[in-house]
C-alpha cells in the first residue's frame, strides 16, 4: 500500500461520485457540474501518477493543465446550450427535453 | 527536430485552421453569407492538397524519408500516409457539407459565418486526431472536435427540436470525453509514457496480474469513450435524437465526418500504442461489434422518420467497422485497418449522398422527413430519385457499388484473422438491412405522392450545390463501385507506413 494507491482511489471515488450524478440528477446544470467533478477527478489520478513516476513535472502533469483548459471551454459551450435551451422551454430539468424520440 | 520542421508535419491542419479565422473575420464585415461559404471550401481544398502534395513527397522519398515517418513537437505529431489519407477524406467530406448546407441555411434565413468557421476548426480537430502519435495531443484534438459538433448540433436553436439534440449530444458527449480521459490517464499509469510509442513499450515490460487487471480496466474505459463517439450499442441512445433534431447537414457531417475522424483517430491509438495488448480491447470490442450490428439493424426496420432509420443504419454501420479494428488486433496485420480506411470512404459517399437528397427535397417543397412523403418521387424529381436509389442500393451493399467493396474488404479481413463467426453475423445482418433500405426505393417509385407534396417554385437560392454534391457522390459510389482497385492501393499503402507491414 504506498501513497499513489491512496490518491488513485480517491480519484476514482470522485470520479464514480461525477459519474453518479450525471446518470441520475435531472438538473442540467447539476450535471454540467458532475461532469466537472469528473475531469477534476481524472487530473488528480494524472498528477498523482505523474508525481510517483516522473517526479512533479512529468507528463501527467502537463496532461492536466490541458484537461483544465478543456474543461473550462467545455462548461463555456455546455452553458451556452443550457441557455439557449432555457431560451425555449425555460425549464433546465432533462426529463422535460422530450420532443425527440421514437 | 526545430520547430519549422514541426510545422510542416501539422501543415494541412494549420491551413485548415488558418481557413477557420479567415471565416470568423470575413464575416465581420461582408453582408452576403455565400462569400464565406467559399472561402472554407477554399481553405478545405488547399489543406487537401497541401496533404497531396506530402503524400507525394512521402512515397518518393524526396523530402522525407519514407519508412520512418515524419515526427514533430517531441513526438507528439506524425507526418505519414496515414493521416494525409484521411485529411483529404475529411476535406473531402467537409467541402461537401459545405455544398449541402448553403441553400439549406439561406432557405432557413440562417447564414451565418460561424456556421463555416465551427465546421473548419470540427475538421481541425479531425485532423489532429489522425495525426497525433501522443494521447495528450489526442485528446485536446478529441475535444477541438467534439465541441463545435455540439454548437452545431443546436445550430438552429430557436427551433426546440435543434436546441434539444444539442443539450443531448452536450451532456452524453462530454460524459463519455470524461471516461476516455480517466482511461488514457490509467493508461498512461501503466506505461509511464504519453507517446504510442512509449505506451508501446511500457506496456511490453508489465507483467503479473495485477497489471493486466489495471489495463483491462484502463480499455474498457477507453473502449467506452470510443463507444460513445461512434454510437455503438449500448451507447447508442444519443445518435437518433441527435441526428434527428440536428440541422440535416450537420448530421450529414456528424453521421460521416465525426465517426470517420474517431473510428481513423482511434484505430491509430489502438494499434500503434497496444496492438500487442489487443487481448485487453478486442474483446470488449468483440461484444460491442456484435450487439451493435445487431440492435442497430434491427432497430432501423420499424423507422418511418428517414433521419432516424438513416441514424440507426449508421448505429448498424459503425458495427461492420469495428470488425475492422478487431480483425488487425486479432490477426497483428494492417488489412483490416485498411479496410476500414476504404470503408470510412465508401460510407462517406453514400451517406453524404442519402442525407443529400433529402436536403434537396427539403429545399424544395415542405418536408418532415418521413417515409410517406417521399411517394411519388420518382415522378415529381426523377432525377433525385435514381440518386436515392443508387445510395441505398450501395448501404445494402449490392453490387457494383461502393458499398459492396466496402463489405467485401471488411468481412474478408475478418475471415482472414480466423473469426469466420463474425464475418457470419454481419453479412446476416446486412440482409436483414437490405428490408430497410429497399423500402425507400419502394416508396419513391411504387407509392402515389401524399397530398400537398406540391413542389414550390424554384426557390431564391440556387440548388446547384447539392445537386452536384448529390451527384458527384453517386458518381463515385458508381465509379469507384466498378473499379475499386486504386483507392483500395491507396489505403493500403496508407496503413502499411505506419506500421511498418
Amino acid at each position: 500500500m504506498n501513497a499513489l494507491y491512496w490518491w488513485l482511489t480517491l480519484a476514482v471515488l470522485l470520479f464514480c461520485i461525477g459519474a453518479f450524478g450525471v446518470l441520475v440528477r435531472r438538473n442540467v446544470i447539476v450535471v454540467v457540474m458532475c461532469l466537472e467533478l469528473m475531469l477534476n477527478a481524472v487530473n488528480i489520478a494524472l498528477v498523482a501518477i505523474s508525481n510517483f513516476r516522473a517526479g512533479a513535472l512529468g507528463a501527467g502533469t502537463l496532461f492536466s493543465l490541458f484537461i483544465i483548459t478543456l474543461a473550462a471551454a467545455e462548461v463555456t459551450v455546455g452553458l451556452a446550450i443550457v441557455i439557449a435551451n432555457y431560451r425555449n422551454r425555460r425549464t433546465v430539468q432533462t426529463d422535460q427535453y422530450d420532443e425527440l424520440k421514437g | 527536430m526545430n520547430a519549422g520542421n514541426a510545422v510542416v508535419v501539422i501543415l494541412p491542419g494549420v491551413v485548415v485552421a488558418v481557413g477557420a479565422f479567415v471565416v470568423f473575420l470575413v464575416d465581420l464585415f461582408v453582408a452576403r453569407k455565400a462569400v464565406l461559404a467559399w472561402i472554407a471550401a477554399a481553405g478545405l481544398i488547399t489543406g487537401a492538397a497541401v496533404a497531396v502534395g506530402q503524400w507525394i513527397s512521402v512515397s518518393n522519398g524526396l523530402h522525407f524519408n519514407a519508412r520512418k515517418p515524419q515526427t514533430g513537437f517531441a513526438g507528439m505529431v506524425s507526418l505519414d500516409k496515414y493521416a494525409l489519407f484521411c485529411v483529404v477524406l475529411f476535406a473531402g467530406i467537409g467541402v461537401a457539407t459545405i455544398m449541402l448546407s448553403d441553400a439549406y441555411l439561406a432557405r432557413r434565413k440562417a447564414a451565418r459565418g460561424e456556421f463555416y468557421g465551427l465546421l473548419l476548426l470540427v475538421i481541425t480537430g479531425m485532423i489532429g486526431m489522425v495525426v497525433s502519435t501522443d494521447v495528450v495531443a489526442f485528446f485536446v484534438s478529441f475535444e477541438l472536435m467534439s465541441l463545435p459538433t455540439y454548437v452545431l448540433a443546436g445550430y438552429l436553436w430557436r427551433d426546440e427540436r435543434s436546441g434539444e439534440a444539442s443539450i443531448k449530444y452536450f451532456v452524453t458527449g462530454a460524459f463519455s470525453s470524461a471516461i476516455l480521459a480517466f482511461g488514457l490517464a490509467l493508461v498512461y499509469g501503466a506505461s509511464g509514457q504519453t507517446t504510442y510509442s512509449g505506451i508501446a513499450a511500457g506496456l511490453a515490460k508489465l507483467s503479473g496480474l495485477d497489471a493486466r487487471g489495471f489495463l483491462v480496466v484502463a480499455f474498457v474505459l477507453v473502449v467506452t469513450g470510443f463507444g460513445f463517439k461512434i454510437s455503438a450499442v449500448p451507447f447508442h441512445n444519443w445518435a437518433p435524437d441527435v441526428y434527428e433534431g440536428a440541422p440535416t447537414p450537420v448530421t450529414a457531417f456528424m453521421a460521416t465526418g465525426v465517426k470517420a475522424a474517431a473510428f481513423a483517430g482511434f484505430a491509430r491509438l489502438f494499434v500503434a500504442a497496444a496492438g500487442l495488448q489487443w487481448q485487453t480491447w478486442a474483446h470488449t470490442m468483440t461484444i460491442l461489434a456484435v450487439l451493435t450490428m445487431v440492435v442497430g439493424n434491427v432497430l432501423a426496420l420499424p423507422q418511418r422518420n428517414l433521419k432516424r432509420m438513416l441514424a440507426y443504419s449508421s448505429i448498424a454501420h459503425a458495427g461492420y467497422l469495428t470488425l475492422g479494428l478487431i480483425a488487425a488486433g486479432t490477426s497483428g496485420k494492417p488489412l483490416g485497418i485498411a479496410a476500414i480506411l476504404f470503408y470510412l470512404f465508401a460510407y462517406a459517399l453514400m451517406n453524404l449522398g442519402a442525407f443529400g437528397v433529402l436536403i434537396w427535397i427539403r429545399n424544395r417543397r415542405k418536408f418532415a422527413y418521413t417515409l410517406g412523403e417521399i411517394g411519388g418521387l420518382a415522378r415529381t424529381m426523377p432525377w433525385a430519385a435514381i440518386l436515392m436509389a443508387v445510395f441505398m442500393v450501395s448501404l445494402t451493399g449490392i453490387p457494383p457499388t461502393i458499398g459492396f467493396w466496402g463489405k467485401f474488404y471488411l468481412f474478408t479481413a475478418v475471415v482472414q484473422a480466423n473469426l469466420t463467426w463474425l464475418a457470419i453475423v454481419a453479412v446476416i445482418m446486412s440482409s436483414v438491412s437490405a428490408y430497410y433500405y429497399l423500402r425507400v426505393v419502394w416508396y419513391m417509385y411504387f407509392r402515389e405522392a401524399p397530398q400537398g407534396a406540391e413542389m414550390e417554385a424554384e426557390p431564391k437560392s440556387s440548388q446547384l450545390g447539392v445537386t452536384v454534391a448529390v451527384s458527384l457522390a453517386a458518381a463515385g459510389v458508381l465509379v469507384v463501385g466498378l473499379f475499386p482497385e486504386p483507392l483500395l492501393k491507396a489505403a493500403e499503402g496508407a496503413v502499411r507506413l505506419i506500421f511498418g507491414g
